[in-house]
């Protein structure tokens, strides 16, 4: 695993000395590879489609969409958990330079889902009892974030970015502590949480 | 040195101070499993004492201790007979309370808190006493029985 790595860290850094400007009008269909994966999460999946636009003097307009169902097996010392929604997400990118394939851009998004923690107590003598509690919950975000564009082929980039989502609606009251949002991750400090920040991006340049 | 001499005096302060706060000092989160809640006799005048408890809706006897008996309470339901006996005699308790299942901490999770205890009928014991113990059940309550018959 770590030879594998290794040796994709050395590929992806032979190809960073390409510079990859994006085009005025140039087009691209994107998907975040490793939201995909179950990492942060035990069973589920997140699905998060994008489109990406160039303007013109390095801009580019970037949106995405996203489907999210997972769950944890595990949190809050007993509760199985899990949070369903989707997300949108707005946003414009600036590469920093001629000679740097940087990017930084700006985002505001909308998070949309459902909360559930489930308990079971166990009954030795009268029986097991499982305790449920849902929430809906809304929340606005903006989202500043850093890339760095990796051309694997003329049409096809890599893109992995870091992401710093950030609420901007308080949640609503209720018993269940919120833990995360589709589109956001953790909302409470977690060991996990800079690396839930992180995102690769797959772009293919359709026109 | 005398920087380093005061800097080394101050951790060492910090580390005895800040002690109680990461030693077992926080109470324990009570388990997801079910409540239990201990039941004393304590006989005047009479020779009575019971061997086994049980109750109408489990198959399952209750532990019992010289005569000092840990009933567990239904997650599932509101009310429970229980049932002591010593082979010749029968005597009956019932309890009705509520459950209240919450969101306790993060560091608990979900928990059960047992509320309104009461003795309710059917029971045939004629003295009947509700009282705290202090934590040692967790239910927090335990049941004082005089029997004097």
């Amino acid at each position: 695993m770590i030879r594998l790595a290794i040796v994709i860290a050395l590929l992806l850094s032979s190809l960073a000395n390409c510079f990859s400007q994006f085009k005025p009008r140039d087009f691209f269909l994107g998907i975040d590879l490793l939201r995909s994966l179950p990492i942060y999460f035990d069973q589920g999946f997140t699905f998060e489609p994008s489109l990406v636009y160039g303007i013109k003097n390095g801009f580019t307009l970037d949106a995405a969409f996203g489907i999210s169902d997972i769950s944890k097996n595990e949190i809050f010392e007993n509760i199985k958990y899990n949070c369903a929604g989707n997300y949108i997400r707005l946003g414009v990118r600036k590469e920093l330079g001629n000679q740097t394939n940087f990017d930084v851009g700006l985002a505001v998004g909308y998070s949309n889902y459902k909360e559930t923690g489930k308990t079971t107590f166990v009954g030795k003598y009268f029986g097991d009892y499982t305790y449920e509690e849902s929430t809906n919950d809304k929340i606005f975000f903006i989202e500043p974030s850093i890339d760095y564009k990796f051309q694997l082929l003329p049409k096809l980039f890599l893109i992995p970015q870091l992401r710093l989502p950030i609420p901007l609606n308080a949640f609503e009251k209720k018993s269940f502590k919120s833990y995360s949002a589709p589109g956001i991750g953790y909302l409470i400090p977690s060991p996990e949480l800079f690396f839930q920040r992180i995102a690769v991006r797959l772009l293919y340049k359709i026109n | 040195m005398k920087t380093v001499r005061k800097l080394k005096l101050l951790i060492g302060i910090s580390f005895f101070v800040s002690m109680p706060f990461f030693s077992n000092c926080l109470e324990p989160c009570p388990e997801p499993i079910e409540p239990v809640l201990g039941v004393r006799f304590t006989n005047v005048n009479s020779p009575v004492l019971y061997q086994t408890a049980t109750a109408k809706e489990t198959k399952n006897v209750f532990n019992n201790s010289n005569g000092f008996f840990s009933l567990a309470l239904s997650l599932n339901q509101d009310q429970l007979t229980y049932f002591f006996s010593n082979g010749i005699r029968t005597d009956t308790l019932t309890l009705s309370y509520k459950r209240d299942f919450k969101f306790e901490s993060e560091r608990c999770g979900f928990v059960l808190n047992i509320l309104d205890l009461k003795i309710t009928n059917p029971t045939s014991f004629k003295r009947v006493k509700i009282e705290n113990d202090n934590g040692i059940f967790s239910t927090s309550y335990f049941i004082n029985v005089t029997i004097d018959d």
